[in-house]
């Protein structure tokens, strides 16, 4: 294994090098790592709250005193009733029991004629499945988020690869010269794929710890939630569903980079030594010269013609990146918009699960209370619990004034302590919504560090590289008798072609992605001016990243030519 | 008349602490459809010299006047133009652009000028460098001695006032060379004025007038 001395002398010799590549492997994992984490997050919080709610029993029967409990004692298989604030819970003292939904059934029958029997019809008996109570079924939208993670590690794996492709390509002159010395292509890789290894486990634990502490950070602060009436949401990272994104994005990576060595292995050795990548990679007979008015519109047709692939390149990684984001963006912030919108009527109180809706005298003793400003009465229209369609099953309630939200709710449970009474404060949901969305904003926040980092790097690297590859054509240029100006702004329009469809085609095509996705939503898109702001912002940011590096790139090499 | 006129020229290069002097106080003149060799060891200037009369290299003291400009008044944009019109530059290593094919290489410096291409003249230039047949080729297709002949003609596409060459026939086997040699002693025939910059004594004898330079002093030996 000597000859993975070249290695330990490349990361010493080209630090800069394997940086931009620990940066850029860094960066690309940080969006799956966030997807993941907001998946375990949300299952564990789905999870929790369905706990929290069936309190592991199989049966919850409501509306009950303590002395009702008694009546469900004896159920072959079941524990004895436990009975907590106006519930009585009752539990299978196996699991396998419960499992099965036969059993469910039968126990089901046994209650409810027991209820029958005694009269007390008021009783609400209610199910759970083991299933539903314990061993939550991945949902829709989480076999969504983990298809559309497994669709961004290979998007990134391939722009990595690509990256990747850059760097060895920087070392192709190195690699004909250790082949020319007799070092065979199985040698070669090795030295290249350990070099992967090292960077790629370095990155993956920095991205780990960086997701992980950004995300525990906001959850903390902001996107917590353990609140009645919402979907909870509990930081988690499940690491088999981390491990599992590692080894997909390092499996992915590996066969992209080993197609790539392969490649290279197979190439001239004689074009390797010279490292003449521009001529080296004109294969076809060219297209004819396009010849313009100015000599910088025609050099600029001819970069177009025959030198456009890093561009090219540069474009497949910038515009599906930054269409991502936006779209990201766009729909995070309708839906922040949406969770935080101030509600009309601050309170709902609602009657559940009994035959009959409020009575006058209590829609009377609720407009009676002095916070309240006035009431909506809501009736069902003949849905099915309710044979009086006329009869009010819920009350809207706008305050005098918004602050008194929580002192009012305390009121009304006062006054409707019953089981079959709901209390929703909208107020309060609508305030934790706008903390939520605060976090939300510094996730996309960090995401888009991320992503902009990531595109940036890969962009910068490529049209720097690309300038240093055309510096033989400079030279050639300049002697003679292209003023500097003359290839500069050839060399920079070029790249403004280049950012124009950077800057254009990720607005149209996250709008579009947008547009189908709240389709079939109720909510409708609207246009902030966050929206604007944000795309106007990335656009330029993606703008510049095309034309900065050719600026700063091609500057020392007209100056030292 | 005289094409090239040098007066007191130097070129001093710093390297750190260390200055070294590469070309010292030169004069010297080169008339209208003259054929000049300079000649000198490795390191005594010749290229630098050579690279100071093309606009390349800035010149620390001195005057390079090409017909009767002094170029090194110019600023860069006038630097680039002078290259385009009054100086062909043809170099050891060819220099040439490798994603164009011969014929857009010859015909490059007359896009930069804006010019069309006059194609009897272009055509009477690529017969005459015997390029004819591979003006559809890129420069990675064609042998050392060929690509020499493009970079002859891209010298000559825009009719300069000189002709400078450097090293020519450096990368060029002995009968390669001969013929890139016999053909600048053509094109000399033909009234062109040319600066030739060799290390061989053989060639440098062919030119009807030869110069040496040592330690970056130039003398007349013919």
């Amino acid at each position: 294994m000597r000859y993975l001395l070249y290695l330990k002398k490349s990361f010493r010799r080209q630090p800069k090098r394997h940086l931009t590549l620990y940066i850029v492997l860094t960066c690309a994992f940080i969006l799956p790592l966030l997807i993941s984490i907001c998946r375990d997050s949300s299952a564990y919080g789905e999870q929790q709250q369905i706990l929290d709610m069936t309190k592991g029993a199989a049966f919850h029967i409501e509306n009950a005193s303590a002395e009702d409990a008694e009546l469900f004692e004896g159920i072959d298989g079941m524990s004895v009733p436990r009975y907590e604030d106006g519930v009585i819970y009752l539990q299978f003292l196996s699991d396998e029991d419960w499992k099965d939904a036969g059993n469910v059934d039968h126990c089901g029958s046994i209650i409810m004629e027991r209820i029958e029997q005694s009269g007390k019809t008021y009783l609400l008996p209610t199910a759970y499945s083991f299933d539903y109570a314990i061993e939550s079924d991945m949902g829709d939208e989480q076999t969504l988020l983990l298809l559309l993670n497994i669709f961004i590690i290979v998007l990134s794996s391939f722009i990595v690869g690509s990256a990747y492709k850059s760097h060895l390509r920087r070392f192709s002159s190195d690699m004909g010269v250790l082949r020319s010395c007799g070092a065979e292509n199985r040698q070669i890789n090795t030295i290249f794929l350990t070099e992967f290894v090292i960077v790629f486990a370095l990155s993956s634990v920095s991205a780990l710890l960086l997701s992980a502490g950004v995300m525990k950070l906001l959850f903390v602060s902001f996107l917590e939630v353990r609140a009645d009436g919402f979907a909870w949401l509990l930081f988690r990272m499940d690491p088999v569903n981390t491990a599992l994104h590692i080894v997909i994005f390092f499996i992915v990576l590996l066969a992209v980079i080993t197609s790539t060595l392969v490649k290279f292995g197979k190439g001239s050795m004689a074009n390797a030594v010279r490292n003449d990548i521009q001529s080296s990679e004109i294969t076809k007979k060219p297209k004819e010269l396009r010849i313009k008015t100015s000599p910088e519109r025609s050099l600029l047709a001819l970069w177009l013609q025959r030198t456009n692939k890093t561009h090219r390149s540069c474009l497949y990684v910038a515009i599906p990146i930054m269409t991502v984001f936006l779209f990201l963006f766009a729909y995070l912030s309708l839906d922040a918009d949406w969770v935080s919108r101030l509600p009309e009527y601050e309170l709902t109180i609602s009657k559940n699960g009994v035959l009959s809706g409020f009575t006058q005298d209590e829609i009377a003793s609720i407009e009676r209370l002095a916070q309240v400003r006035e009431i909506d009465c809501r009736r069902p229209s003949g849905e099915v619990p309710y044979p009086q369609s006329e009869e009010v099953s819920g009350i809207d309630i706008r305050l005098t004034s918004s602050e008194l939200h929580e002192e009012t709710e305390t009121l009304l449970k006062q006054l409707f302590p019953g089981a079959e009474y709901e209390i929703v404060d909208n107020q309060a949901r609508a305030e934790r919504g706008q903390e939520m969305s605060t976090g939300v904003y510094f996730m996309l926040m960090f995401i888009f560090a991320a992503m902009l980092g990531f595109m940036l790097i890969i962009v910068y690297m490529k049209l720097c590289d690309y300038i240093a590859d055309s510096r033989k054509t400079i030279k050639s240029l300049s002697t003679i008798g292209a003023s500097n100006g003359t290839i500069k702004g050839s060399y920079i329009r070029q790249s403004f072609v280049s950012a124009m469809i950077a800057a254009v085609l990720p607005t149209v095509g996250s709008i579009t992605l947008f547009l189908l996705a709240t389709n079939t939503v109720t909510q409708k898109p609207s246009v902030s001016p966050t929206l604007i702001c944000a795309y106007f912002a990335v656009s330029v940011v993606t703008a510049c990243a095309f034309i900065l590096p050719v600026c700063r790139s091609i500057q020392p090499i007209l100056e030292r030519k | 008349m005289n094409t090239v006129e040098i007066r007191n020229l130097s070129k001093v290069f710093a390297q750190g602490e260390y200055k070294v002097k590469a070309v010292n106080n030169v004069t010297f003149d080169i008339a209208r459809g003259e054929l000049v060799s300079i000649t000198g060891q490795s390191g005594s200037g010749k290229t630098t010299l050579l690279n100071l009369i093309g606009g390349i290299e800035i010149a620390t003291e001195g005057s390079v006047y090409i017909d009767g400009i002094d170029i090194c008044l110019a600023d860069e944009k006038e630097l680039a133009r002078l290259r385009r019109q009054k100086i062909g530059y043809v170099f050891q290593d060819f220099n040439l652009i490798p994603i164009l094919t011969v014929e857009e290489n010859i015909i490059m410096p007359l896009l930069l000028d804006s010019k069309k291409v006059d194609r009897d003249d272009f055509n009477q230039i690529t017969r005459f460098l015997g390029l004819e047949n591979r003006l559809a080729h890129l420069p990675s297709q064609l042998s050392g001695g060929q690509k020499q002949r493009v970079a002859i003609a891209r010298a000559l596409i825009n009719h300069p006032s000189i002709i400078l060459a450097d090293e020519p026939t450096g990368n060029l086997d002995r009968a390669m060379a001969d013929e890139i040699m016999q053909l600048l002693l053509d094109l000399n025939k033909e009234g062109i004025t040319i600066l030739l910059v060799t290390h061989e004594e053989r060639y440098a004898d062919m030119c009807p007038r030869k110069l040496v330079i040592s330690d970056g002093h130039i003398s007349e030996c013919r």
